[in-house]
């Protein structure tokens, strides 16, 4: 999406081996689909609110109980979409533009989130793959665990217009974790 | 902090949410004389002791459901969803809710 322009304008020192990262990703592609969960989509789909699942080079994440977020290269995702069924209550909108994307990325990410938000990141309560939605630095965010090999990593997915404040503000909580801006 | 059991969502922090107010049956709109309406929109309980209530999570799943929570303890006694019979839900948290989504009522 070459006309694509993120909500985090600020530039910032890049510091891309850090230990602890925070990358805006904004320009991943981005589709909302609402179902309901007796419709086929829901099957195609394939996971249950709280869950996602990694397919067709895209990633599929419940962030409620009747709404799915696919995230990825435009291509792949919209192949991807095109393939759910429209069989029954189904809507589904390509959101890019409307939201920030960012990515957090290390093994004091958690320690990170838990300064800004009230989930408990414990691995047993939000395992690699997890999805929760939640007020993190009083933004409504959806919040999916994507662990990078073996690093610990969680995508933060906000309104667009909170991106550049929500940036900042988690930059603000790593600051003490040493975490830098990586491109 | 404290502590609201969403359907969905798990135990969360009352801040997530949105307390929408004591539940009570609507009346009938066609039938409905103008004290029962005032009565339904205006008037409360607010007993110290167990309490039905509706709670929007606003934060999580976007979901309304009930609640009764003791109001001298803070403490709830169950969690089911708008229109389930309380105590019919299965207790555990984390099940797949079966209700319409709350679009536009963020
Ligand atoms: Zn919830």
């Amino acid at each position: 999406m070459s006309d694509f322009a993120s909500s985090v304008t600020k530039t910032y020192p890049e510091a891309a081996d850090a230990a602890l990262t925070l990358t805006d990703v904004s320009a991943t592609a981005k589709t909302l689909i609402r179902a309901d969960i007796t419709a086929a989509a829901a099957q195609d789909l394939g996971v249950a609110f709280g869950a996602s699942r990694v397919v067709d080079g895209t990633l599929v994440a419940a962030t409620r109980p009747t709404e799915w977020v696919v995230l990825g290269p435009e291509p792949q995702v919209a192949a991807y979409v095109a393939a759910v069924s429209d069989a029954g209550h189904v809507s589904k909108v390509d959101f890019t533009h409307g939201r920030a994307l960012f990515r957090i990325t290390g093994a004091d990410a958690a320690k990170v989130l838990e300064k800004v938000c009230s989930i408990d990141w414990a691995d047993n309560m939000m395992p690699d793959g997890a999805v929760v939605s939640a007020s993190l630095a009083k933004v409504t965010c959806d919040i999916i665990r994507n662990d990078v090999g073996d690093a610990r990593s969680y995508f933060i997915m906000s309104d667009r217009s909170s991106g550049q404040y929500l940036f900042d503000a988690i930059l603000d909580a790593g600051d003490e974790f040493n975490m830098g801006v990586a491109p | 902090m404290m502590l609201v059991p969403c359907p969905n969502c798990g135990p969360r922090n009352s801040s997530d949410l949105r307390y929408v107010g004591e539940s009570h049956s609507r009346p009938n709109p066609n039938t409905a004389t103008p004290e029962e309406w005032r009565t339904y929109l205006y008037m409360e309980d607010n007993p110290a002791g167990p309490l039905k209530e509706t709670w929007y999570c606003r934060s999580g799943c976007r979901q309304y459901f009930t609640a009764v929570r003791n109001t001298s303890t803070n403490e709830f006694e169950n969690h089911p969803l708008p229109g389930a019979k309380i105590g019919s839900v299965d207790p555990s948290f984390h099940y797949v809710s079966e209700s319409k989504s709350v679009e536009g009522n963020q």
